[in-house]
């Protein structure tokens, strides 16, 4: 273990024992580091600003209510993530989504200008790489954005998702090979 | 690096793809989002500690001292827990043997047979 692992990991402990003694800072800490990101992982999940918004306070709202049987095995980011994921998880088993945001951004939605998506959107490659990520499956998306959009390990990733970190490695090529073809393809369409 | 292009497909690398995923966490939350967790974070947690809310079973050492007393708690059972009938030399004395004898001697029989012969009419 390397002195940069020690670390965190005291690291982590503290701020695990300063949640559980009710240290509103760092309550306020974690929500400050993790809220962005969890949003945004949300956001490309969902494909739906308001369901991220409201998933994200779930997400928050639910740590807190586990904090006191949260045992500190993975750290408070991999333990957020999984929240989140096992979160969409449910939402998707509860309601079929077909909808995709880029469709109701194309309907002159009156608060599309406020939406946080309608940056990317003025930016071509990013707008369709986010239109060819419509092409993944659920599992797929996941592993590129707790890879890419997080920085997430595959040993992490592996704790969120319950895969194999192999086999995420393999999911992950095969979903940007997928995402590279569909890419290639809208932009000649 | 263009994808705009037919004739340059061959240029969306996959390098290209995870720079664009990468590009993608430009997307901020929206406004407010973080006020409003900030706002929902529970009371307690506004200095007000609950010391049997912030207890939790110690994983290790709680279940090897879980164990030790299940082993003790048996073992006081066990010592003092009753044994079968007694066969100790004393209990023989009173025993039902003793008990017949007894009886045979104050038996309801004339008190002294050979004396009840002696002075027979014979």
């Amino acid at each position: 273990m390397g002195v940069e692992t020690r670390v965190r990991g005291r690291s982590e402990r503290r701020i695990l024992k300063a949640l559980r003694e009710g240290r509103r800072e760092v309550y306020e800490g974690v929500i400050e580091t993790h809220y962005a990101s969890i949003y945004r992982l949300l956001l490309f999940l969902t494909r739906d600003t308001s369901l991220a918004e409201d998933m994200t306070q779930e997400v928050f709202a639910s740590a807190w209510a586990a904090i006191q049987g949260f045992r500190g095995e993975a750290t408070v980011k991999t333990w957020l993530r999984r929240i989140a994921y096992n979160l969409f998880v449910d939402t998707q088993r509860r309601r079929k989504r077909d909808e995709v945001l880029v469709d109701r951004l194309g309907e002159g939605d009156p608060g599309a200008a406020a939406d946080p998506l309608s940056r990317i959107m003025t930016d071509e490659h990013l707008a369709r790489m986010y239109g060819a990520m419509d092409d993944l499956d659920d599992e797929e998306r996941a592993v590129l954005l707790l890879h890419y959009l997080d920085g997430l390990s595959y040993r992490d990733m592996a704790r969120i998702l319950h895969q194999p970190p192999g086999t995420l490695k393999w999911i992950t090529h095969r979903a940007l090979e997928k995402l590279r073809t569909r890419v290639i393809g809208k932009a000649e369409s | 690096m263009s994808v705009d292009s037919r004739n340059e497909r061959d240029d969306v690398s996959l390098e290209w793809v995870e720079h664009q995923l990468r590009a993608l966490s430009a997307v901020e939350p929206p406004r407010g989002l973080k006020e409003e967790l900030l706002a929902a974070v529970p009371r307690r947690a506004a200095g007000e500690v609950l010391p049997w809310r912030i207890w939790r079973w110690p994983t290790a050492a709680g279940w090897a001292g879980l164990a030790a007393a299940i082993v003790l708690l048996c073992g006081i059972l066990w010592i003092h827990s009753p044994r079968g009938p007694s066969v100790s030399p004393s209990a023989d004395v009173n025993a039902s043997l003793g008990q017949v004898l007894a009886a045979d001697y104050n038996s309801v029989r004339p008190p002294d047979i050979n004396a009840l012969d002696s002075n027979g009419l014979y």
